[in-house]
C-alpha cells in the first residue's frame, strides 16, 4: 500500500503554502516530517484530512496497482491540540466511537480491552473529558485510531505534551502498528523524529523534500538539517 | 513630555490604524484593495494613522454636542418647555452639574482605570510608568477642556446665555475633574481602594446622580438659581486654586508604578472587551461540571442506546439546563395566565367575555407567541459549542448518514420538547374559551389545535435548519453568517404581516398548517441534500 501525493496546492490569500507536494508514503514505516514553524505541516494534514479544500492536486492510495482517492475514513488525525466533545466521559466518547466504527473494530475487543492498550487509570474513564490533562486527551485520540486502523495515520506534533513514560509508550505502540499503516508524524523536535523514524521528510519553501537514509544516522545528521532548514527559510 | 506624548500617540495611532485597516478589509467589494500587506506598507499606514487622528478628533467633539444635546438639553426640553428661558437654563445647568461634575468624577476618572493602552505602553513597551501617566493626564485635561469648550458655548448661546458662561463652565469642569482624579489618586495611596473598580458604589453614584439629575424636571424649577452659583467670583477662584493644587498633587506623586501595576493585571477582564464578551457568550452555554451528579456520569445508564442516539441521549440529560428548565418556565407562565383567567372568569364575567373575544380575534398573534414559546435557538448554540465544535474535526462526524441521522435523533428531541408547552397552550386556549360560552364548536377546537401544535413544530424545525444550513456560529459564538440573521429576519416579518390579516380563525389555521408543512418539507429537503456540505465548522 502507498500514499501518493500528487502536486497538493494550497495558498491563504496570497501566500502560497503549498507549492505543489509530489510524494510517494510507503506502508510499513514511520515518517517523521520536518519543518518550521508556519512551514506548512498542520495545512498539509489538513488537505489530506478533509479539513480544508486543496487548491488542486490530490492525494491517492494504491492497494495492488489500483489507485484511489483518498477518503476520510481512511485517515486517523491525532491534532496537536486534542479537541474531543467535553460533555461526554473517556469512557462514553469510546463507546460513542466503536458504536460508530463498529464494522471497523477487532473482533472481540472490549472498551476495557481498548483502555487498557493505552494505559488508561481505570477510575478516570468516567470522568468528563473536561477535566482531562493535555496527555489524556492526546492518548484518547491515539485510540481512536487504534479502534479504528485507518491506513493512513496522520499525528500532528503528538508526544511533545506527554511525560517520559506515555511518550515511551506510545512510541512502543507507533511501532507495533507500523507493518500495517502508513505513519505520518510531523514534529519540530529532531531528536524525536531520529529516534522513532524509518523515514524523514522536509516540508520546506512548500515542497517535500526526502532526507536520505544515511544522513538520518550520521554524527552530523543534527547540521545537516539544520542547514537544510536555513537554507530554505531564506528564500521566503 | 512631549517624546513620551508622541511615542504614545504613535502607540495609540499604529494600532488604530491596523483596526481601521481591518475592518476596511472585511467590508464588501472595496475590502478587496486591503490585503496582509498593507499592514507593513508604512506611507499607507501613515495615512491611515493621521486618518484616525482627524475621526478621533473629530468624534471628540462630537461626543460632547451628543452628551450635552442627548443627555442634558433633551431631557430638560421634554420635560419644561412650558418654563421661560432662564428657568430652563437653570435646569440644565443643574442636570449637568450633577452629571459631571457629580457623577463623571466618580466614575470617568482616567488616573487609575485599567486600560489595554497602559498596559501596552508600561507593562510592554516599558514606559516610564510616571512618565505615561504625565503625558496621559496632560492630553486628558487639555482635550477635556478643549472639546467641550463649543459644545458649552454653543448651548449657551441655545439659552441665550453670554458666551462666556459656556467656556467658564468647560473651564471650571477641567479644573474640578482634575480635583476629582487626584482625590482618586489619593484614595488609592491612602487605602490601596481603586474607586472606579468598586462597581456597586460607581453604579450607585450613577443610578442617584441620574435620579437626582432627571427627577426634579418633572417637579418644577430648579432647587437653586444655578447660573448665578456656577458663575461668580469666589467659586470660580475656589475650582482655580484647588485645581492647581491637584495639578501639582498629581505632578509630584512618587508611585504611579503601584498606581499602574494595580489595575494592569494580565488577566484583568476590563483590559480586554472582547475577551469579556467572548467569556460571558461562552458562559451562557457552556458545560458545567457541577451540572452533573457523580449518579450522572455513572457508566452503563444509556447502556440501552448506541451510536448518535446514545451521543444525543447524554447531551440532552447533561444540558437540562438548557431544555427542561426553560420549558418549566414556559409552562409556570402557560399556568399563571390560565390561573389569572379563571380568577377573571371568577370575578368578572364581563370582562373575561370581552378578553376571550379579544384572544378570538387575534389568533395571528399566535405566530408571534409561539416564536417565543419554542426553544431551539440556545439549545443550537449549545450543540455547537459542546459537541459539534470539537467532533466536526473528526471525518466521521462530517459524513452524510451521520449528520443526517444526528439531525434526526436532534429534531425528534427539540420537536417533543416544544411539543409539550404548545399542547398546553391548546388545552388553556381551548378551555378558557370554552368556559366563555362563546360559539366555538369541536371543528374550531381541533382547527385552533392544528394551527399550535403546527407552528410549534415549524419552530422546531427552523432553528435547527437554520443551524445545520447556515451553521452561523464562530469559535467566540458571535453570529458569523449574515445569512442567517436575514433569514431569522425575513420569517419574525412574515409573522408581523400574518399579525395584520383579518381573518376567520378556521382560515388563519389552515393558511399556517400548510405554509408550515411546506416550510418543514423544503426544510428538511435541503437539510437532506446540503447539510453534509454546510454542516462546517467556519
Amino acid at each position: 500500500m502507498q500514499l501518493i501525493l500528487d502536486n497538493i496546492r494550497k495558498s491563504f490569500d496570497d501566500k502560497s503554502v503549498l507549492k505543489g507536494i509530489d510524494f510517494t508514503f510507503e506502508k510499513g514505516k514511520i515518517y517523521g516530517l520536518l519543518g518550521r514553524n508556519g512551514a506548512g505541516k498542520t495545512s498539509l494534514f489538513n488537505c489530506l484530512s478533509g479539513e480544508t479544500r486543496m487548491d488542486s492536486g490530490g492525494a491517492f492510495l494504491r492497494r495492488d496497482e489500483v489507485s484511489l482517492p483518498l477518503r476520510e475514513e481512511e485517515i486517523g488525525y491525532v491534532f496537536s491540540l486534542p479537541i474531543l466533545p467535553e460533555f461526554l466521559t473517556g469512557y462514553e466518547f469510546v463507546k460513542f466511537y466503536m458504536d460508530i466504527n463498529r464494522d471497523k473494530i477487532q473482533p472481540g475487543k472490549t472498551i476495557g480491552d481498548y483502555f487498557d492498550i493505552i494505559r488508561f487509570e481505570e477510575e478516570d474513564r468516567h470522568r468528563l473529558i473536561k477535566g482531562y490533562s493535555h496527555g489524556m486527551k492526546n492518548k484518547i485520540q491515539m485510540l481512536c485510531f487504534i479502534i479504528t486502523r485507518p491506513p493512513l495515520i496522520l499525528l500532528d506534533e503528538p508526544l511533545t505534551s506527554f511525560d517520559v513514560v506515555v511518550a515511551l509508550e506510545i512510541k512502543k505502540l507507533l511501532r507495533e502498528m507500523k507493518q500495517d499503516h502508513i505513519i505520518i508524524f510531523s514534529t519540530h523536535i529532531l531528536q524525536l523524529a531520529a529516534d522513532l523514524c524509518d523515514e524523514l521528510v522536509v516540508l520546506n519553501n512548500g515542497v517535500l523534500q526526502e532526507i536520505p537514509a544515511d544522513i538520518l544516522h550520521s554524527p552530523e545528521f543534527e547540521e545537516r538539517i539544520i542547514a537544510l532548514l536555513k537554507d530554505g527559510g531564506e528564500h521566503d | 513630555m512631549i517624546s513620551t506624548l508622541n511615542t504614545i500617540m504613535q502607540i495609540r495611532g499604529a494600532s488604530g490604524a491596523n483596526r481601521l485597516l481591518y475592518y476596511f478589509g472585511r467590508l464588501p467589494l472595496v475590502g478587496k484593495l486591503v490585503n496582509d500587506s498593507v499592514y507593513s506598507r508604512t506611507s499607507v499606514k501613515k495615512t491611515f494613522t493621521v486618518v484616525v487622528l482627524i475621526l478621533k478628533i473629530i468624534w471628540g467633539f462630537l461626543t460632547k454636542f451628543a452628551y450635552l444635546g442627548l443627555i442634558v438639553y433633551l431631557p430638560v426640553v421634554l420635560a419644561a418647555k412650558e418654563l421661560t428661558l432662564p428657568e430652563q437654563y437653570d435646569l440644565y445647568l443643574q442636570v449637568l452639574v450633577l452629571l459631571s461634575f457629580g457623577v463623571g468624577t466618580v466614575s470617568n476618572a482616567i488616573i487609575l482605570e485599567p486600560k489595554r493602552d497602559k498596559y501596552i505602553c508600561v507593562k510592554l513597551m516599558r514606559l516610564p510608568a510616571d512618565k505615561y501617566m504625565h503625558a496621559v493626564l496632560t492630553l486628558r485635561a487639555l482635550t477635556f477642556f478643549i472639546y467641550f469648550v463649543p459644545a458649552m458655548m454653543v448651548f449657551a448661546h441655545v439659552y441665550s446665555a453670554p458666551l462666556w458662561q459656556g467656556l467658564l463652565l468647560s473651564l471650571l469642569l477641567s479644573l474640578w475633574r482634575i480635583t476629582g482624579e487626584a482625590l482618586h489618586l489619593w484614595i488609592f495611596d491612602s487605602r490601596e481602594i481603586v474607586l472606579v473598580k468598586k462597581n456597586g458604589l460607581v453604579w450607585s453614584a450613577i443610578g442617584v446622580g441620574y435620579l437626582l439629575a432627571f427627577v426634579p424636571l418633572y417637579t418644577g424649577n430648579a432647587l437653586m438659581d444655578m447660573d448665578g452659583v456656577m458663575f461668580n467670583l469666589p467659586l470660580s477662584v475656589a475650582l482655580v486654586v484647588l485645581g492647581a493644587l491637584s495639578a501639582l498633587y498629581i505632578a509630584r506623586y512618587p508611585g504611579y508604578r503601584n498606581a499602574v501595576d494595580a489595575v494592569t493585571k494580565i488577566d484583568d477582564p476590563l483590559l480586554d472587551m472582547g475577551r469579556m464578551m467572548k467569556e460571558a457568550n461562552r458562559k451562557q452555554v457552556e458545560t458545567q461540571e457541577k451540572d452533573f451528579t457523580s449518579n450522572q456520569l455513572r457508566p452503563g445508564q444509556f447502556a440501552d442506546k448506541t451510536g448518535y442516539a446514545y451521543l444525543n441521549a447524554i447531551f440532552f440529560s447533561r444540558h437540562r439546563r438548557f431544555l427542561i428548565q426553560p420549558i418549566q418556565r414556559r409552562l409556570l407562565i402557560i399556568g399563571a395566565l390560565f390561573a389569572a383567567g379563571l380568577l377573571i372568569l371568577l370575578t368578572a364575567p364581563d370582562t373575561f367575555s370581552k378578553l376571550v373575544q379579544y384572544i378570538m380575534s387575534t389568533l395571528p398573534m399566535l405566530v408571534i407567541v409561539m416564536s417565543f414559546t419554542s426553544i431551539g435557538e440556545r439549545v443550537c448554540k449549545a450543540m455547537f459549542f459542546n459537541c459539534d465544535l470539537s467532533l466536526l474535526r473528526y471525518g466521521f462526524y462530517r459524513e452524510r448518514s451521520a449528520v443526517l441521522s444526528n439531525f434526526r435523533v436532534r429534531l425528534l428531541r427539540i420537536s417533543g420538547l416544544n411539543l409539550i408547552p404548545a399542547a398546553a397552550i391548546c388545552v388553556v386556549v381551548n378551555v378558557l374559551i370554552l368556559l366563555s360560552g362563546e360559539n366555538w364548536g369541536m371543528t374550531d377546537t381541533l382547527i385552533f389545535s392544528g394551527a399550535i401544535l403546527g407552528l410549534s413544530l415549524f419552530f422546531s424545525v427552523h432553528h435547527l435548519f437554520m443551524y445545520y444550513i447556515f451553521q452561523p456560529y464562530s469559535t467566540e459564538l458571535n453570529v458569523k453568517n449574515p445569512f442567517f440573521s436575514i433569514m431569522n429576519s425575513i420569517v419574525l416579518g412574515v409573522g408581523i404581516i400574518c399579525m395584520q390579516f383579518q381573518s376567520t380563525p378556521a382560515h388563519f389555521a389552515v393558511t399556517v398548517l400548510l405554509a408550515s408543512a411546506a416550510y418543514v418539507l423544503i426544510a428538511l429537503f435541503l437539510v437532506y441534500r446540503y447539510s453534509a456540505k454546510t454542516f462546517r465548522v467556519k
